[in-house]
């Protein structure tokens, strides 16, 4: 089996970065292997002159010259493969961290890409957090297993089987009683990631108990504050807190074993090439030059061997990451087709029998309704009464449980939603803004070279004298999500942002609770004007918001219970006429 | 999640007086430290014999050929490695708990200061920046502790251990080798300042691109709507693609460093052979040393990358206890008083209060003065905006005023001891906060003065025994968190057991105006009742009955107390009140 299969797709497009990487770490390796080689070479030759001249011998044949030459030859060949090596590997660690870091930057691209195309209803069952994990702490864990974990068990492989085969050249019986520790060396390396990382897992909750005690804790501080509670909370916590030491304490041990006793069983082998090693050597079987090969060897092979639990905890990471970002890539996202120019809408909407429930809570009961293309429909009533759930239903936000939602004769779900959404300006209830310019905000990526189109918007929208004030005008950055603009004009940016578009059907969903009542008039009165052959629906708690609409409703518990208009409705003395009656002394109040 | 300038400005660097401050957290364990120093010592030489004995073992057995001893000499090796074994445990497990005691010592003083703090650090510093500073700062920190700084510390002596054992073999050359330090520390100072700038741009890069997608996933419904989807992709494409450039530059000086190591040890090792058995040729030395030192050369090399690998981490710890230190340096609630007191008569004063929540004279209290004498009640009355919930704030002490004063029992509300003046007053707000765990914990809040009885009782006198008994667990029901299973009315009733529970002398309300049913709303006026009765009471009212029985009301507009006086005397001046009965409360009344 591949264990890198999982990752094929995305490891695809730089299969021949990859190659490269790996003929690069194969020369290295090689030059690796060959230096414990040459010192043997050079440590053998200059003995044997030694044993020559003191056993009165004559002297054996030298590659160059005198023994110091040759001496002189093999460091200078030393350094040459140190030269060369260093240029393998620089290349060999940089494909491999190129590779790596495309993969990373591939995945987090095609995992955005996908996520931003997915139905509102799934980010309602996400939380923001999950969602960035997954494109920042999973991405992360596999872009370090593809630079580091891949490059250390390649290298590793190579390391032992080059060495030891090597070794097995000078003497497979000392090679095979050198390595017999190294079994045990890599299974209790696994065996002890493995046992430390269930440790770890469980520390990890330990640390989410903690955690979440401090949030609770922070959120409700008022209470802790309103009964004194600080002693408690803090018993309380410490308990926690004392809890997670004692959890790591367990942890700790194991973790404390593992390098000391990799140093062990490395030392282990040590002993074995001194002691059997030596003893050859004492015989004359071995040559010391290869005693001293021994060595290196060994201090070489050591290094991968530990790193062997290390490498198999960052794979299975990764694969569980993977398979997380996966999980996402497999949603079905909502089919969008961009679509330019005229929709070719008329703005006639209707409702037909139109009910919706969020987790079970009735939101919308059989809801009958039309909007004739140009009218304006007002909507009032309590706040989760059903009047943001309607308005939401038109651009396909959600979708109705039953019953249908006809523009133009035409159910939504049959329109091309491009289409539908681009003939839609919609101001929500909550005022989103992008920590960007105003500029940006309100044209959203709209091709508007001449400026034109926003001046007209944000004069619509009673923006433009704000502008005024700001240093930069359209090009003054509005903070974190709009933090450096008043509600007020968050608000108007956001109704600037619709009406730029032209709209056939310009929602707003209690979009100027912000705006002041005088700055509001002034708005409605531009937008009648340009709204006059458009359908428009505005949802507010503000009587003089509402009170010139065409047609205009009153939702309680997901029903309309009154319909009419202004002075209907007044006339009937009901709800509506109940809220007119208390605007009306509250305005009074407001003036005393 | 920090904003790409505060990553910026965090990192400072090596600072002194922070690692002072640091180093102040391990006193209490000085002992352990101490040993721990002791055996890192021990280890980091020990660990370094193998080489020296293998010299022995040359000179005096494998060459000459004697065999007698040799047994012995490989006893003393394995013995080392023992040795070295238990140390290295030891020395591991104790430098790890001294970091975790010193991280649960940080936590403790982190969580305790945040206790402390006044509400207003609360209102403008969100959360997740709070929470972040208890789980990432602190494990950074650990970091240091655990990994960096002992590390770092091993490193040293390591290369210590090494220099001194080739020294002492051969003077000239410990000379040779230790040429090899100002190479490999130049090298590694090169890497430093290489990356350091790519490092951070790569962490600001990456903090810019992380906002952008939250952004865009907190924007869905705006995205979608505006079909924005290819934009908002192209805009974080755009970052990502500039975190990736900023990665490549310090990947790049990586690739350079790790391998020039390796190379430059090599090169050592070269000149070490060729010197070596120059010395060896001319029986300068003997051929033991040269074995010993082709094994110290490899060794010496590896404890220098790994300073080059801590740098990083010791950075990021800087920049996460500079954060932590803020916090903790962070002004407590101002000066506690002294004054504290078993019972509290109730008598409670406001003095020409003046109050704003900011620094700018944005006044929501102007010049307001009353007084409620013990076991009176008094109703405070207004439109939205007009104070009401302010004057809650500071009868408790929430926030300091700017001018004036507010006295309970007499004594200015600065003097008293705030835990022990709130530990008095009960405060039952219009949004209850639940804590995760079950019913019973919730009334007694965790107090263990607090018996099960007790508990019981209270909520039968607030009526909340009615809901509770239908539970499936009754006391013991999980109110999860925020407390979702349970109604509006329903989180209310606990909180009036809570507050009864407490037993309060002064009670302050701030009567819910969200809509409950008719039982409930009966259950919640016979509790509110109960629960004035015999208290100097103050009530955010919205409820008729409760202001009709109120001994007093304040009608508040604009921050200004503008009438006071009984339902009747008040109706009779068709002023403020007159007009806010009207509206609010003709109809149910």
């Amino acid at each position: 089996m591949n264990p890198l299969s999982p990752f094929q797709a995305h490891l695809r497009p730089y299969r021949r970065m990859l190659v490269w990487g790996f003929i690069l770490l194969v020369g290295a390796q090689a030059v690796q292997t060959i230096i414990p080689l040459i010192l043997k070479w050079a440590i053998d030759a200059e003995k044997a002159y030694l044993d020559a001249i003191e056993a009165g011998l004559p002297s054996p044949t030298f590659m160059l010259v005198s023994p110091s030459r040759d001496l002189a030859a093999f460091a200078i060949l030393l350094a040459a493969l140190g030269i060369g090596q260093w240029f393998l590997n620089f290349g060999m660690r940089w494909y491999f961290t190129l590779v790596s870091r495309y993969v990373e930057r591939d995945l987090r691209t095609t995992y955005v890409r996908h996520l931003v195309r997915l139905p509102l209803a799934f980010f309602q069952e996400q939380r923001v957090g999950d969602l960035m994990a997954r494109a920042t702490n999973d991405v992360e864990a596999i872009q370090r297993f593809f630079n580091h974990a891949i490059r250390m068990s390649l290298s590793g492989i190579l390391t032992f089987v080059l060495s030891f085969g090597l070794m097995c050249t000078l003497d497979w019986k000392l090679a095979i009683l050198a390595l017999l520790p190294m079994p045990v060396m890599v299974w209790s390396a696994c065996y002890m990631a493995r046992k430390m990382r269930r440790g770890y897992g469980r520390v990890q909750e330990q640390f989410g108990a903690m955690s979440s005690r401090i949030q609770e804790n922070l959120s409700g501080i008022r209470v802790v504050k309103a009964f004194s509670l600080r002693p408690f909370e803090i018993r309380r916590f410490g308990r926690l807190n004392d809890e997670y030491v004692d959890l790591n304490h367990h942890l700790i041990k194991l973790r404390s074993l593992f390098y000391p006793s990799m140093f062990l069983l490395n030392g282990a082998s040590m002993v074995v090439i001194l002691w059997l090693g030596g003893l050859r050597v004492l015989e004359g079987t071995l040559s010391l030059g290869a005693f001293v090969a021994f060595n290196a060897y060994l201090i070489r092979m050591s290094m991968p061997m530990m790193m062997l639990g290390r490498v198999v905890d960052e794979y299975q990471r990764a694969v569980a990451s993977l398979g997380r970002i996966r999980a996402v890539l497999r949603e079905k996202p909502q089919l969008v087709e961009t679509m330019s120019g005229e929709s070719g809408l008329r703005g006639d909407i209707e409702f037909r029998d139109v009910s919706f429930a969020y987790n079970g809570r009735v939101a919308l009961q059989n809801i009958n309704l039309r909007v004739p293309a140009g009218s304006t429909l007002a909507m009032v009533g309590r706040v989760g009464s059903g009047k943001s759930t309607l308005a939401r239903l038109i651009p396909r936000l959600i979708q109705a449980n039953s019953g249908t939602v006809l523009i133009d004769g035409v159910p939504v779900e049959e329109l091309p939603i491009g289409m539908l959404r681009g003939a839609i300006g919609y101001v929500p209830q909550d005022t989103f803004l992008f920590s960007d310019t105003v500029r940006e905000n309100v044209s959203l990526g709209r091709d508007d070279p001449s400026g034109k189109g926003v001046k007209r918007a944000t004069d619509l929208s009673q923006l433009t004298p704000d502008l005024a004030v700001f240093a930069d005008g359209l090009d003054t950055l509005v903070g974190e999500r709009g933090a450096t603009l008043s509600g007020g004009q968050k608000q108007r940016t956001a109704l600037a942002r619709a009406v730029i578009r032209d709209p056939r059907i310009l929602i707003l969903d209690d979009a100027m609770s912000s705006v002041d009542t005088r700055t509001e008039e002034a708005i409605l009165r531009g937008l009648r004007e340009v709204m006059a052959s458009r359908t428009t629906i505005i949802i507010s708690h503000r009587i003089s918001t509402v009170m010139r609409a065409d047609l205009i409703i009153v939702f309680e518990d997901g029903r309309i219970v009154e319909q009419g208009d202004h002075d209907a409705l007044v006339a009937r003395k009901g709800i509506y006429a109940e809220m007119f009656r208390r605007q009306h002394v509250a305005q009074e109040l407001e003036d005393l | 999640m920090p904003t790409a300038k505060e990553e910026e400005i965090g990192h400072k660097g090596f600072d002194v007086g922070l690692i002072a401050r640091l180093l102040g957290y391990l006193r209490p364990y000085q002992g352990w430290v101490v040993l721990t120093f002791l055996l890192i010592f021990v280890a980091s030489t020990v660990r370094q014999a193998g080489p020296y004995i293998t010299k022995i073992a040359v000179d005096k057995h494998i060459l000459p050929g004697i065999v007698e001893g040799f047994g012995a000499l490989v006893m003393i090796y394995i013995g080392l490695l023992v040795v070295q074994f238990v140390i290295g445990y030891w020395q591991s497990w104790i430098t790890n708990m001294i970091g975790q005691w010193a991280m649960r010592d940080i936590r403790m003083e982190i969580f305790s200061r945040l206790q402390r703090l006044p509400l207003q650090f609360f209102d403008r510093t969100p959360l997740g920046r709070l929470m972040a500073l208890n789980t990432s700062d602190v494990d950074a920190l650990n970091e240091l502790f655990t990994d960096g700084l002992v590390s770092v510390l091993s490193d040293i002596l390591t290369i210590g251990a090494i220099l001194a054992f080739i020294f002492y073999m051969d003077v000239r050359m410990g000379l040779l080798t230790s040429l090899a330090l100002p190479i490999a520390g130049a090298a590694t100072f090169w890497l430093q300042h290489k990356t350091f700038f790519a490092y951070r741009v790569a962490r600001v890069r990456f903090a810019r691109f992380a906002a952008s997608l939250q952004e865009t996933i907190s924007g869905i419904e705006v995205v979608h709507l505006f079909s924005f989807e290819d934009k908002s992709v192209g805009r974080f494409q755009e970052a990502n693609n500039s975190y990736l450039e900023a990665r490549m530059e310090s990947t790049f000086y990586h690739s350079l460093y790790y391998p020039f190591m390796e190379f430059a040890g090599i090169v050592l090792l070269a000149i070490v052979l060729w010197y070596g058995g120059l010395q060896v040729l001319d029986a300068e030395i003997e051929w033991g040393i040269l074995v010993a030192m082709l094994q110290y050369v490899p060794r010496l090399f590896m404890p220098i990358r790994n300073i080059a690998d801590r740098y990083m981490t010791i950075q990021v710890a800087m920049a996460s206890s500079e954060r932590i230190f803020e916090l903790l340096d962070t002004p407590a609630e101002p000066a506690e008083g002294t004054h504290r007191s078993a019972r509290i008569r109730g008598e409670i004063e406001f003095r020409n209060v003046w109050f704003t929540y900011n620094e700018k004279e944005d006044w929501v209290l102007r010049d307001v003065s009353f007084r409620v004498e013990p076991g009176e009640s008094i109703a405070l009355v207004g439109a939205t905006g007009s104070g009401k919930s302010t004057i809650i704030n500071l009868v408790c002490g929430f926030y300091p005023i700017q001018k004036g004063s507010v006295l309970v029992d007499g004594i200015d509300i600065r003097e008293w001891n705030s835990e022990e003046l709130r530990r008095r007053v009960g405060v039952v707000q219009q949004d209850v906060f639940l804590f995760s765990g079950d019913i019973s914990e919730n009334i007694s809040l965790g107090k263990e003065t607090i018996s099960k009885e007790q508990v019981e009782q209270a909520a039968r006198n607030v009526n909340a025994d009615r809901f509770i008994e239908r539970l499936p667990n009754r006391y013991a029901h999980d109110v999860r968190e925020q407390g979702s299973s349970l109604s509006v009315g329903q989180r209310q009733l606990l909180s009036f057991a809570r507050e009864l529970a407490a037993d309060p002398d002064v009670l302050v309300l701030d009567e819910a105006t969200a809509s409950v049913d008719t039982e409930t709303e009966v259950w919640i006026q016979e509790a509110v009742e109960r629960l004035m009765k015999d208290r100097t009471s103050i009530v955010i009212a919205h409820r008729v009955s409760t202001i009709q029985h109120a001994d007093k009301i304040l009608v508040l507009h604009h921050g200004r107390v503008r009438e006071k006086g009984s339902h009747a005397e008040l109706l009779e001046r068709k002023g403020i009140y007159f007009r806010l009965h009207q509206l609010q409360y003709a109809e149910s009344g």
